[in-house]
Formats: structure tokens, sequence, C-alpha cells
């Protein structure tokens, strides 16, 4: 047993020495990679799927996905701007995180309560999102009249050197560690996700409980999209088309079960990390985005399968 | 119980959603028309004899199949702007969108035969599925034109005419537009929309025409999908790949792609790089260009296309093909240096 | 006729009242409807489709689902087009064709033998064959040149194109594959309750397995008849989401997601329905975003309704919670 748990416990480090081995890999290659700059750049272009894959975590842990994420992403970004034009930056960031959380509570309830397959569920939200987002703004980009507000410091400004958005990034991914490992309601969550039906009978709602994952989902998305849009002090109404891959790609390579019931939000960051350096480091070292397509290929399949093995078989499929 | 009465609650309203959502259109386009009204009467018009024949005959019934209108700015003020136009001509428009995908265009475009329709404007996903559906458009006897982006030259025997932009002569235009502000020489680096599209591979095409021979240096082409976001990335990454001083230009598919670019260059203070847009949908790139912030573009007005491809659509469905195959509407370059001539001539749009 | 057998039927196959209702709607209140033509064409434009969900009918029966379909697609329409330049045509089919199943065989193999989760096996090679595609066709578009082939594509008989009448066949093929072999009995088995179908000795791994070859050679044989409709190959065909459509066509016609129940005339009607809700937007001339909005809806309307009929029907039986 105490091996077995070794053996984990080395697996689940494996995914940090592997976006060690990456970075170090692409740092050998390419000189322009491995300057401070390009670090930087990384770890600011990372914020935008890191934070939404930090909601996504929850949602997973739960045994569910939301494809919805990318056009919630648009939705919210066109809002926020369109907001803060005609209200104001503080309105406009209150409304935006409000919806996402809207977004994710009809969502939550489709799912936790009407029990519904969450896969199409939120591919229906997607279309509608996305509709939404097209309709309100009749298919134009908007954009900020005046660029030198403060709001536009939320995601091209730096503290020193770290960029704004990055500690935004760990700062939400740090809030969330908390919910999921010290909270109770976070232990539910990791409860429900195993076996919903036992929870029930403890008496956990886990109705309840599944609805508030896609809260933390849409949540995220609201946060990410403010920053999104900040940082390019505009919004298109389609800017967040196919982000739901990459954010799910994320999450999965941090580790999270697709079984549900386990799943650390800190790796979830890791797995967002090596996603960030291969799509930063192929166009650095000027690799055409089909090798990238492949190695992504490779290294997801890799990843679980590594995880598959570090696990002890619990009788039956894994 | 009570989640039963919900969930068929929500069914109700679903099914009442999707018959109220029908015939938004027609009061969308009303309040448009008003607005572009008194654009069109500035705007030169060869196509007068429609409006004469229009009174006397039935309403004519044209059926368009766009690209991707919700996917850029250019396309959904193209798209309005074709619906405000028909109304204003008295035309019967019937306009549909595939976002982009080539099999529901192919389906829409024979949802459209089956319409009955005096003619039919294709916007081709792409140039080589295009060929099939201007094809079935010319077996069902309807005539077809293509608009802002040609089918591939299988396709032009089944097509009547062209109408719209040539990417070839944009992109030369701008290409040389670089050409003259670099005196000849420097490195540059190329920001495309996404492989396989014909607008972007023939405005590349165009640039490359006219640094050949020159001491002009391509370093690379990334993809930057029309988007600015995703464009401001890829330049970001240029602009570490090459340091300061490696760089003298980029050449962008559009202005959304050449704002990204701009953006990124000056977050990081370089803004000794020129940037070229190939061709400006937008009115309000000519402000980046007063401003500097982009050297030189081709302006595209969405106005001028569409009203040209309607009134060409109307006389084909009358029977009256144009002489020349290709119609290229006007596109002026504009820098710096002739913005305040080339102001006073373009439309805004 | 028994009221009670009707009721029985209706809740039982919800996809059957949910299709009269619109059909019913469209026809009273969409002009050009319910006409032969619009009918037959409606047919016709999906029934490309409708050989892709058969395959993913296969696989969702046995309780797992295939995202690798949107670019295996691609791919096999780009081998189909690319191929016929320089070889006779029926061999660019088979080998677009083996194509489809050498994926399906490795997307059979990580999961039902090495035993990792679908969802990430199929996405994972969703990217995979889409750089593996890109290789191949580098971005650009195809002409297919053989006129025998997109003859093919257009053509018909009477009302009826080819591609429908092959869709009408494989249809019946795989009717009765599924309920008339022990091969569809073990793929119910499988996917209703893995265990139990273990335990009584079938191979649930070799079941599983075969069902993502027939997924991957259905996706395969989508392309080539997309290829073949189209007269060409586009490299964005089936990105990014023609694998979610075909599983919300087949889940839609009543298949269950979790495996064990269902079969392909739900699909059948799934396809369809989502086919004719397409076709009514663009009849009413609507923008573009009301039919997107429109499908979401439905989508999650149908699910509801589905919901709805499968608690009442459990209530009866005293099986709901």
């Amino acid at each position: 047993m105490g091996s077995n748990k070794a053996i984990a416990v080395i697996k689940k480090q494996g995914i940090v020495i592997a976006m060690v081995i990456i970075y170090l890999l692409f740092a050998v290659i390419s000189q322009q990679f491995r300057t401070m700059t390009n670090f930087l750049l990384i770890i600011r272009q990372i914020t935008t799927i890191g934070v939404m894959a930090a909601g996504m975590t929850f949602v997973i842990i739960g045994g569910n996905f939301d494809v919805s994420v990318g056009s919630l992403l648009s939705l919210c970004g066109v809002v926020c701007i369109s907001l803060h034009e005609s209200m104001g930056p503080i309105p406009a960031i209150l409304i935006t995180v409000l919806i996402g959380m809207l977004s994710g509570a009809v969502s939550g309830f489709l799912v936790g309560y009407l029990k519904l397959n969450s896969m199409i569920v939120t591919l229906g939200m997607m279309n509608i999102l996305q509709a939404v987002a097209l309709m309100i703004t009749r298919g134009r980009n908007v954009y900020m009249a005046d660029e030198r507000v403060w709001f536009t410091q939320i995601g091209q400004g730096s503290l020193g050197v770290i960029p704004i958005s990055t500690i935004i990034m760990i700062i939400f991914f740090a809030v969330m560690a908390v919910i999921l490992f010290r909270s109770k309601y976070g232990h539910h969550v990791l409860s429900v996700g195993g076996n919903a039906e036992a929870c029930h009978f403890s008496g956990i709602n886990d109705c309840m409980v599944i609805l508030k994952t896609f809260v933390l989902s849409g949540l995220s998305t609201g946060v990410a999209a403010i920053m999104l849009a900040s940082r390019g002090a505009g919004a298109q109404p389609t800017m967040g088309e196919s982000y739901e891959f990459d954010v799910i790609t994320a999450v999965i390579l941090g580790g999270t079960s697709l079984k549900g019931g386990e799943g650390n939000i800190l790796y979830t960051l890791i797995g967002v990390g090596i996603l960030g350096i291969l799509k930063n480091g192929f166009v650095i070292v000027g690799l055409p985005s089909y090798i990238q397509w492949i190695t992504q290929c490779l290294i997801m399949i890799g990843a679980v399968y590594l995880d598959i093995h570090s696990k002890q078989k619990k009788g039956g499929r894994s | 119980m009570k989640k039963r009465v919900i969930a068929l609650l929500m069914s109700i309203v679903m099914a009442a959603g999707c018959l109220a959502g029908c015939g938004n259109k027609e009061s969308e386009s009303s309040d448009s028309a008003v607005s572009a009204g008194e654009e069109a009467e500035e705007t030169p018009s060869e196509a007068t004899p429609s409006e004469e024949s229009n009174t006397s005959a039935k309403k004519l019934k044209i059926g368009c199949v766009t690209f991707n209108s919700g996917s850029d700015n250019y396309q959904s003020v193209w798209y309005d702007e074709i619906i405000s136009y028909a109304e204003e001509i008295g035309v019967e428009l019937t306009i549909l969108d595939p976002a982009g995908d080539s099999t529901k265009q192919q389906n829409m475009v024979q949802d459209l035969i089956n319409m009955n329709c005096d003619s039919i404007i294709i916007w081709p996903a792409d140039s080589e599925s295009g060929v099939a559906e201007v094809k079935a458009v010319y077996d069902a006897g309807i005539p077809v034109m293509t608009a802002n982006t040609d089918v591939a030259e299988e396709g032009r025997q089944y097509s009547s005419c062209y109408v719209g932009p040539s990417n070839l002569l944009e992109g030369e235009a701008a290409g040389e537009a670089m050409v003259e502000l670099l005196g000849g020489k420097g490195k540059i680096v190329e920001i495309d929309y996404m492989p396989g599209y014909t607008a972007s591979t023939e405005r590349s095409q165009g640039m490359y025409n006219k640094i050949e021979g020159t001491d002009i240096e391509l370093l690379d082409t990334q993809q930057g999908e029309a988007n600015r976001e995703k464009s401001q990335q890829v330049m970001e990454n240029y602009l570490v790949r090459f340091a300061k001083g490696e760089i003298d230009a980029v050449y962008c598919f559009d202005d959304t792609t050449a704002i990204g670019a701009a953006n990124a260059i000056e977050a990081a203070g370089r803004t000794e790089i020129m940037v070229i847009a190939a061709a400006s949908g937008s009115y309000s790139t000519m402000d980046y260009i007063k401003e500097g912030r982009i050297s030189a573009t081709v302006m595209q007005s969405p106005i001028i296309e569409t009203h040209t491809i309607l009134d060409t659509a109307v006389q084909v469905a009358q029977g009256n093909v144009p002489s020349e195959y290709a119609t290229y509407i006007e596109t002026p370059t504009v820098t710096v240096e002739n913005y305040e001539e080339v102001a006073d001539t373009v439309e805004p749009f | 006729m028994n009221v009670k057998k009707i009721k029985t039927f209706v809740s039982n196959n919800t996809i059957v009242p949910i299709m009269v209702i619109v059909f019913v709607t469209a026809s009273i209140f969409v002009p050009g409807f319910l006409s032969v033509t619009s009918l037959f064409s409606i047919f016709n434009q999906n029934a490309m489709k409708g050989v892709m969900a058969i395959g993913m009918t296969f696989l969702i029966l046995s309780g797992y689902f295939d995202m690798s379909l949107c670019t295996t697609v691609g791919f096999a329409a780009a081998l189909v087009c690319g191929l016929q330049r320089s070889m006779p045509v029926f061999l660019a089919v088979l080998i677009a064709l083996l194509a489809g199943i050498v994926i399906g065989i490795l997307n059979g193999i990580m999961v039902a033998y090495v035993g990792i989760n679908a969802f990430v096996v199929t996405l994972a090679m969703m990217m995979g064959v889409r750089g593996i595609a890109y290789v191949y066709h580098k971005g650009s578009s195809m002409l297919a040149v053989s006129e025998g082939f997109t003859h093919f594509g257009v053509g018909k008989a009477g009302l009826l194109s080819w591609i429908s009448i092959l869709f009408i066949v494989l249809l019946l093929l795989s009717h009765f594959v599924l309920a008339h072999t022990p091969f569809g009995r073990k793929t119910y088995a499988a996917g209703g309750n893995a265990g139990a179908a273990f335990n009584a000795g079938i191979d649930t791994k070799k079941i599983i397995f075969t069902n993502f070859v027939i997924c991957g050679f259905g996706a395969a044989l989508g392309g080539v008849l997309y290829a073949s409709i189209q007269g060409a190959s586009t490299p964005g065909l089936g990105w990014p989401d023609m694998h979610m459509l075909v599983i919300a066509a087949v889940v839609l016609g009543g298949t269950k997601l979790s495996g064990g129940i269902g079969n392909v005339w739900y699909t059948l009607g799934g396809v369809m329905l989502l086919g004719i809700i397409d076709s009514i937007m663009n009849l009413l001339n609507v923008q573009t975003y009301i039919s997107t909005l429109v499908n979401g809806m439905i989508m999650i309307g149908v699910l509801c309704l589905d919901k709805v009929m499968m608690n009442k029907q459990l209530k009866k039986t005293n099986l709901a919670e």
C-alpha cells in the first residue's frame, strides 16, 4: 500500500517534471524562448485559459463537462466593454461576473436538478450564449473609446515585471484551492463526483453541489472575460470561440480524473502552464500549427496513460 | 413533481421562444434602411435602370448566401447593408448565413433554389466547394453570380459574373505602399487569416509579387484568424522571436489583424515597426492611419460592394449579364502621406 | 386502437411526438415547407450526417462516444479528393475509408484495451488527426477531379439522391445487425451494464473496440460522401463541432448517452428533426443568430421533455426516486 502511494505521488509530481522538461526543451532549442521577456509573456498569455480552467476543474470533479465556456467568454467580453462605455468600470465588472454566474446557474440547474446530460445541455447553452452575444452587438465588435483608463491596466498593466493579470490568476487559483480543499463545499464536490447517490442518501444536497460547480465555472469565465477584454480594450462577439477545448485539455493535463471524484486545482495550473508553454514555444521556434496539434494529442494521451498506470485498479474498468 | 412541472414549463418556453424569435428580420432592416438611404444617394450608381424597371415588373426575388457574417465587423456591416439596400430598391431578398460552414452553405443554396429565386448571389465559403454550388444553381436554370470571393476557375463557366474586390490587386496595392515606405529594403513578418481561404492567399500573393526583386525579406507567416486578440498574441510572439531592429514591418490580412498587431507593438514599445493592412473594411481604420498607428492600407467599402452586387444581381435576374466577367469595386490606397486627399473621397461606412 | 398502447409508445419514443408536432407546426406556419421538393431536399441534405450518426449510434449504444469524428470527416474527404488525381476513384475511396477504420482501431485499443477515458482519447485523436490531415492537404481545398465521383454525389434516382439511398440501405442493415444478431445484442448488453455483461461471459472489450471501428468507418464514409456532393474537400470540413451535432442528433432521437437503450430509427428521427429545424430557419429567412439560438433551445428543450416523459414512465413502474 505504501509503495503504491509513493508511486502515485511521484506520478503526480510527474506532471510538474514534465512541464519543466518541456520548458527546458524549448529553452535549449531557441535563444529567444529562454529570455525573461518571453517568460513574462507566457505567464501573461495563460491567464485567460488559466482562470477558466480553475472553475472548470470543479465541474469535471463533479463528473460533468461545460462546453459553453467559450461562448460565455465572448458574451461576457462584449457585455463588459459595452457596459464600461455606458456605465463605467465598476458596474461593468460586477454585472459581467453576475452574468457568468447566472449562465452557470442555468446550466447547473439543468444538470444538477433535472439530471440532464451535461455535454448536450452545455452544447445547447453554447449555442444560446453565442447567439445572444451576436444579437446584442449586431455582429459588430465593441471597442473602448479611450484606452487610457485604469480598467485596461487589468489586462495590460504590470506590478513591477509581473503582469497584473497573472497576479489575479494566482490569487484566483489560491482562493479556488482553499474552496476545494479546506471548505465543506469542496469536500462535498469531491464526494458527489465520486458517488452522487451515496451522498444524496447521507444528506448532502448533491443537486445544489453540482449547480454550484457550474456557477463557479461561469464565475471564472466572467473574470477571464474581464481580463481579456481589458487587454484588448475591446471585444469581438466570437472571441471566445473554441476556448473550451483548451480549457478542458488543461484540466485533464493537470490530472483531474474524468470519472469525477478527484482532482487538484493546483495541478490544473500546471496543466495550464504546459499548454501555454507549448503554444508559445511552437510559435517562437517557428513550427507550423499542425505539429502543435499532433504534439498536443500525444501529450494528452501520454499524460492520462501515466495517470491510469499510477492508480490501483479498483476492480472493473477504470 | 415540482421538477417535472419546471421541466415542462421550460419546454413550452423554448417552443414559444422559437416561434417568437422568427420575424425579427423585417423590423431590423427597416431601421438601418433610413440611415443607409442618405449615403446611397452619394454613391455613384451605374444601375439606375433597375429602379425604373422594378416599379413596373413584379418584385424580384433575389437569394443570397453569405460567408460568416457574425465573425467580423466587415461582414456584419455587409449583411445589414445588403438587406437595407434591397428594401430601398424594392427587391425581395432572402439572405442566409452558413457561419463559415461549406456544407451548410450548400444546403442553403439548395433551399434558395427550391424557393425559385430570380437570381442567386453566392459568397463562397470555399472557392473549391463553391464550384458545385454554382453548378447546382446553373443546372436549375437560375442565373447565379459570385460576390466578394470568387469560385475556383472550374466554376466560372457557371457563374454569370463576379462582383467584389480584387484581393490580388488589393494585396499588390498594399504591398507596393509597403515597399515604398520601406524604401525597397528591410525585413517583414506576415500575419494572414487562415490556411486555405482564397482572399487571404490572394492578398498574400499580391504582396509577394511586389516584394520580388526588392531587398525585402519575408521572415515568417502565422495565422491571426482576423481575430484581434489572436493577432495580438501572434505579434507578441514575433516580437520575442525577433529582437529590436530585426523587423521593419508587419503585413496583415486585414484591419482587425493590423489593430491587434499595432496593440502588441505599442505595448512593447517597438513602434519603429510599420503596420500594413492589406485591406480594411472598417471606416474607423482611417483614424489609425491618421494617428500613424497603421502605416498603409487599402479601403474596401462594404457599402459600395453590396450596392454594386445587388444592382448586378437585379440586372442578371433580368437577363442582362455584364460584358466583363469580373467587376472589381474601387479600393483606394491610404497612407499617412496621402491621408488628407483620400479622406475627402472615401465615404464613411 | 388501444389508447394506453399509443400513450406508452409515445412516452417511450419521444422523438415521434416531437417530430409530429414540429412537422405539423411547420406545415401550417412555414411557407414552402410542405412541398415534395422541399421535403425530399431535407432528406437528401441530411443523409450524410445520417450515415455518420448510424456509426455513432453503435458506439453510444455500447456506452461510449467519439469526439474525433469531426476531424476524421475532413481527413477522409481530403484523402479521397487528393488521391483520385493519381489513382482510380474506387481505390481512393477505399483508402479514405481505411483511414477511418485505422482511426477507429486506435481509439478502440486505447479505450477498450488500455483503459484510457474515451473523452480524452477521442479529444486527443481529434487534434492528432487534424494535424495529420494538415500534413496531407497543407491547408488547401481540393477539387474532386473524377466526374463519376461527383455525379454520384449530386445524382438522384427520382427524388431521392444516391446518397439518400445509401443511407436507407445502411439504416436497414444496421437495424438488422442491432436487432437480430449476437453482436447487436452484446452491444446493448455492454452498454447497458458492462459489469453484468462481462460476468455473463461477453467479451466487452472486443465489442467496444468493434464499435469504435464502426464509428470511425462511419465518419470516414461521411467524409467521402461530403466530398462527393460538394465536389471538393475543404480544410475546415467537420471543424469545430460536427461530432457534437452528430452526437446531439443521436441523443435527441432517444438513444441514451449512458448506453444500452436506443436504435437507429431514433437516430433517423434525431437527424431529420435537426434537419427540418435548419430548413425551417432558412425558409423563414431568419437571421443566423436566431437559428443558433433556436438550435440551442431545442437541444435543451428536447432533453427536458425526454426527462419528463421518462419520469412519468418510471413513476408508473415505481422506479423513480
